[in-house]
């Protein structure tokens, strides 16, 4: 019996039934000797774990590595780096230097899509797959210009 | 037994009379070992699991009929505390017994809604185990006792194991339940008699045997 344990005083219950209260203390403290002695320090360890509480599971699992956080952050430099250099690409002209044939993506637009790309990705893969995209959009403002003008700059060499 | 002078005072088995600190001695614990433990002293947490990791349990137990269940709601209850004595979730300064078992009664029920939910029962488990209780008469006993108890209605039976299982007193029963001392006093009784009532009628039909 601890010290802090007492006898409960079923000898001042009333007479009748004191008998049953004699058997309920005598339950009780068989209840509470049946844990093992390892029980204290196990809640022991509890008590730290509640002192020192460990991040919440799902808050844990979003916390990316630092690792993937560093491919996570070349991956969107890249696909900057890819949509930037994209203005500097003369703008191709039809023969007759009567302007461009298709008007490429604003600066502007170019910017706010890798914005959306970077809010929208998840992974490098994810990543480098818009940032592919991101290219086939801007080569693809080719597409609509007729045959015959692309025969010509074909054979120009400008393609 | 001395001379009574009224019902309540007759149903009182323990209650304090003047210059009786046997109330305040039922695990209570100083103000200054819970100031230790809010600021994370081990010592001071040994104390406080000392006093009622078993008590708790014992009543955790006596519910749920689940030895490794009972441990786990016990865990849970002084992580919780644990938690919220070193932060600011404890505001009841002097009451840090009935603020404990509180959060002990909330747990085991929590625990003996969720067993309900997955259809476990927490009632008809295995009978006291056998290293507990050497004597085997007396385990029998015991045994029937433990029969009676789930029988009773919930108001009597939380009385009854928060007085032998959970060894409160009154007192602290009263803080904890938000109920008069007299009313538990007199709640005690009937819960005992009906016992002695359950557990008679089943030696009359051999339940003892």
């Amino acid at each position: 019996m601890s010290a802090h344990e007492h006898v409960t005083t079923h000898d001042r219950t009333p007479e009748d039934v004191r008998r049953v209260a004699a058997g309920l203390d005598r339950l009780g403290a068989a209840e509470r000797s049946s844990a093992d002695a390892g029980f204290e320090a196990r809640l022991m360890a509890a008590v730290g774990r509640g002192l020192a509480p460990e991040p919440i599971p799902f808050l844990r699992a979003r916390r990316l590595p630092i690792a993937l956080g560093g491919l996570l952050a070349a991956a969107a430099a890249l696909a900057l780096a890819v949509v930037l250099w994209n203005p500097t690409t003369p703008v191709p002209t039809t023969p007759g230097g009567n302007g461009p044939i298709v008007a490429v993506v604003s600066f502007e637009q170019q910017v706010e899509d890798v914005l959306a790309l970077l809010d929208g990705s998840d992974t490098v893969g994810d990543l480098y797959l818009d940032a592919s995209l991101v290219g086939d959009d801007v080569s693809g403002s080719w597409v609509g210009t007729d045959d015959a003008t692309l025969g010509s700059l074909l054979e120009e060499g400008t393609l | 037994m001395p001379a009574v002078t009224n019902a309540s005072e007759r149903l009182q088995p323990d209650a304090p009379a003047p210059g009786d600190r046997s109330a305040d001695e039922h695990g209570g614990i100083a103000p200054d070992v819970l100031a230790a433990a809010a600021r994370g002293d081990e010592d001071a947490w040994r104390e406080i699991v000392r006093a009622y990791g078993r008590r708790i349990y014992a009543l955790a137990k006596s519910r749920l009929r689940d030895p490794e269940l009972a441990e786990e709601v016990t865990q849970s209850v002084f992580a919780t505390v644990a938690g919220k004595l070193g932060g600011a979730g404890y505001e009841e300064r002097g009451r840090f017994e009935a603020w404990l078992f509180r959060v002990a009664m909330n747990r085991v029920r929590d625990a003996v809604r969720r067993a309900r939910r997955e259809h476990r029962g927490v009632e008809d488990a295995a009978s006291l185990a056998a290293g507990a209780v050497e004597d085997r008469a007396e385990r029998i006993e015991l045994d029937r006792l433990r029969g009676a108890l789930a029988m009773l209605g919930e108001a009597d039976r939380e009385v009854i194991e928060l007085r032998h299982h959970g060894q409160m007193g009154f007192r602290e029963m009263a803080e904890l339940l938000g109920a008069p001392v007299g009313t538990l006093l007199a709640r005690h009784h009937r819960a005992l008699r009906k016992l002695r009532e359950m557990m008679e009628s089943d030696e009359m039909h051999g339940g003892a045997a």
